[in-house]
């Protein structure tokens, strides 16, 4: 029964971080869509600091470049992706450690190879696959802090104890 | 999965440790215009580096919440310190640290930049060259303080909770 009850307040302060996740990412996309569509200068100004807005790099939103790259706002809009899917898929009770690391460090791995092929000239501005290698580790990373997320515990559960650092010296 | 038997008080773990080695990471990495070329990176280093600081101190392991607090405020002081200082130098010297090369960098871009993009590009290297400091300035400069350490901070500092899980757990 306690052991019922903890799961059932892990599985919900997980599903809050993913929530507080989904609401904050959406948020942030919103500002980026209101700052592109009304061409605001300021906002872009801001958003200038966290990314080197190329024209030619930003997708393009009637007309309007966005304010951050492909890669930035796919990865944005991955996180977003993660936190929705752990709410409604239960993913981490799907996935594995190794599975996750897995998925962690290839979209890691593909991001650094496409900055290097780019800086190599093998080939240049791939717009759709700097998006999508942006969404893939804006996701992985989501997945992988919402799997591996530490819960609180339950006071007097067992196998804890509620000692505190002066009491247990 | 076994779990550490112990649950340390959260309240006996004093964060200025932390925020000292993050907010000097931050402020280093953002002193200088880095951010044009690797984007968040910078203080998302300085947040991750603030909650391993929190939990390799303390031997402990913390909810993604705790170390996001952590690394958020951390790159808040990192990167406020460095953009005050940035603005100490402006109006003292009329000196702005890496200008000349960011303008560089500007302009290189504007060159290979399709001609749809270059004007714009042509347009904010010469608002950058005769802006002066202002409230207008100061206000957006608080802004953009927010919000990249609000973004990198909370990024860096959920990896690192996430990826730190020895130790009791501090609540």
């Amino acid at each position: 029964m306690k052991s019922n009850k903890g799961e059932s307040r892990r599985s919900q302060s997980v599903r809050n971080i993913a929530r507080g996740g989904a609401l904050f990412g959406g948020a942030l996309l919103s500002i980026l869509l209101l700052v592109a569509w009304l061409d605001w200068n300021w906002g872009r100004e801001i958003f200038s600091h966290i990314c080197h807005q190329k024209g030619d790099r930003c997708l393009i939103l009637g007309g309007a470049a966005l304010p951050v790259c492909a890669r930035c706002f796919g990865i944005y809009l991955g996180i977003v992706l993660g936190c929705v899917g752990q709410l409604f898929l239960d993913l981490r009770s799907r996935l594995t450690s190794t599975a996750l690391w897995a998925v962690a460090v290839g979209a890691t791995f593909a991001n650094g190879l496409d900055v290097l092929l780019e800086l190599m000239h093998v080939y240049t501005n791939l717009l759709s696959l700097r998006f999508v290698l942006g969404l893939c580790l804006g996701a992985a990373v989501a997945l992988f802090v919402l799997c591996r997320a530490i819960t609180p515990s339950l006071p007097n559960q067992n196998g804890c104890s509620n000692r505190l650092p002066s009491e247990v010296s | 999965m076994t779990e550490d038997p112990e649950i340390v008080n959260l309240d006996e773990c004093p964060i200025k440790p932390a925020l000292l080695s993050g907010g000097a990471v931050s402020f280093v990495l953002t002193l200088f215009p880095l951010s044009y070329a690797v984007c968040c990176l910078p203080l998302v280093i300085g947040g991750f580096v603030a909650t391993t600081t929190f939990v390799s101190k303390y031997r402990i392991r913390v909810e993604i919440k705790v170390g996001m607090k952590v690394a958020i405020l951390s790159c808040l002081a990192g990167s406020g310190a460095s953009t005050t200082l940035y603005d100490l130098l402006w109006v003292a010297f009329d000196y702005r640290i890496g200008l000349k090369w960011y303008l560089e960098l500007l302009s290189n871009f504007a060159q290979s930049a399709p001609e749809s993009s270059r004007d714009k590009l042509l347009e904010s290297i010469d608002v950058l060259k005769s802006q002066k400091i202002g409230f207008g300035v100061v206000v957006q400069q608080a802004l953009t303080v927010i919000v990249t350490s609000g973004i990198g901070g909370a990024i860096g500092g959920a990896v690192a909770s996430s990826l730190f899980k020895k130790g009791s757990l501090a609540q």
